[in-house]
């Protein structure tokens, strides 16, 4: 095949990969700008009253009691997940009014997570009103449309990861008469647009590959868990079958559970508690979450299964490698892994990326005559 | 040919070395490998602009 011709080739491949995912990642790029500082914004937009001022090492409420008061607040509800916030010392419990309802109907009571206080009660979540950073997350995410949505974006990052690689197979061929970062500002503006489009992609190429394979991975991560779940999951669940899933009154005391899963992997701190019937936690145990102290290993999260009607430890479960290479994906999607230099330089990468976006989408505006001219170029030169 | 070759891409390669250094060192260790890693990550984004903002003359010399 001659060289024009496999050009033109990767060329339709660049061209149709970009046209297609262009509109959404632009509309993920501008989403993600203020996702990357979700956690400085959901701060400053937040009315969560202050802390009150205790000594560092005060020690953690009784669980035990914070769920007292959650039952008393709201009688025949079923808390449905324990969560201990990363940054702050509170801790987020969520009821629903049957653990069988659809998750929409999850409502959440924030405690001070040292003296047991209610900080703020707020509704379910199908009535509470969605604040700007919900609505960006929903749109990034899926747009609204759940798994379907979830799969669409991941085939248009997809496409996005084809146009990289295609472009990058172009920008040879576009630079043999160039110097590198030469930008041709003084001839017309389809010249000096182009050389911008290659000198922003090609500068970045690594940053965009990584953020586009990571975001598609997590696109995956639904499929991912129902894989896990019916394969070894449900393995390991097969000897509770015919039982049944305990009742709030049948629960083992949710404090000496969580003393038991903390227990089983003392070299890790255990976040997060998902109560037996929730969808995604076991019908028949207590679920505790435990993340590691190192950089990587914090990243890595272990379930740990407690039989909830007796509080036994029934066992700490392996994760497959597909989930654990998810799991390292994420920060490398997120830029929220380096501190606030490595947001803000996560934040430059991604307008560098609209600006590559919307070039391209100039250049295929204004393609006729300016690739007639390219491609006869580029084949005069072979034949001479 | 090979001339060629290191003529256009003696720069993207360094750059896409030096941008993965970047991304995996924040991930994999802290302190120092934080600064590493926004160095690392800094420099394309700083070639960028100087190379917008700072376009060489018309004229060239030649």
């Amino acid at each position: 095949m001659s060289e024009l011709k496999s050009i033109k080739r990767w060329f339709w491949w660049h061209r149709w990969s970009s046209l297609i995912c262009t509109l959404f990642l632009l509309m993920l790029c501008l989403t993600g700008l203020p996702l990357i500082f979700t956690e400085e914004l959901t701060h400053a937009l937040s009315d969560d009253p202050p802390y009150t001022v205790l000594p560092k090492n005060t020690p953690l409420k009784n669980f035990n009691e914070l769920s007292k008061t959650a039952h008393q607040l709201y009688p025949g509800h079923a808390i449905s997940s324990i969560y201990l916030d990363e940054h702050e010392p509170q801790v987020w419990l969520s009821m629903i009014p049957n653990i069988k309802d659809d998750p929409k109907f999850t409502h959440t009571i924030q405690f001070d997570a040292r003296t047991g206080a209610i900080r703020k009660d707020n509704p379910a979540e199908n009535v509470a009103p969605k604040t700007f950073m919900d609505i960006m997350f929903e749109l990034h995410v899926d747009m609204f449309m759940e798994l379907p949505g979830e799969l669409f974006l991941g085939f248009m990052g997809l496409l996005f990861v084809i146009s990289i690689i295609s472009g990058v197979v172009l920008y040879g061929p576009f630079m043999k008469k160039l110097d590198f970062g030469e930008i041709r500002a003084h001839r017309s503006s389809r010249l000096k647009w182009l050389d911008l489009h290659n000198l922003l992609g090609i500068a970045t190429t690594v940053w965009l590959l990584v953020v586009g394979a990571t975001g598609v991975f997590n696109d995956l991560s639904t499929p991912l868990f129902g894989l896990w779940q019916m394969t070894d999951v449900k393995t390991m669940l097969d000897s509770y079958k015919g039982k049944t899933t305990p009742g709030t009154a049948e629960l083992s005391p949710i404090q000496e559970s969580f003393e038991v899963a903390q227990k089983a992997l003392p070299t890790m701190k255990v976040v997060s508690i998902v109560y037996p019937g929730n969808i995604y936690g076991s019908p028949y145990h207590y679920l505790f979450w435990a993340q590691g102290n190192t950089p990587l290993t914090s990243r890595l999260y272990s379930p740990i299964l407690v039989d909830a009607r007796s509080g036994k430890l029934d066992k700490v479960l392996e994760m497959p490698f597909y989930l654990r290479a998810l799991e390292v994906s994420r920060p490398l999607h997120f830029g929220d892994y380096g501190g606030m230099p490595l947001k803000v330089l996560w934040a430059l990468f991604d307008v560098v990326a609209i600006v590559v976006l919307i070039s391209g989408v100039y250049l295929w505006v204004v393609r006729r005559k300016f690739y007639k001219d390219y491609f006869e170029r580029l084949s005069n030169e072979e034949t001479a | 040919m090979t001339t060629q070759f290191k003529k256009i891409w003696t720069h993207p390669i360094w750059l896409g070395v030096i941008s993965l250094f970047g991304l995996l060192s924040a991930l994999l260790g802290t302190g120092l490998w934080y600064l590493l890693s926004w160095i690392a990550l800094a420099i394309p984004i700083v070639i960028i602009i100087w190379k917008v903002y700072r376009p060489k003359p018309v004229a060239k010399k030649r």
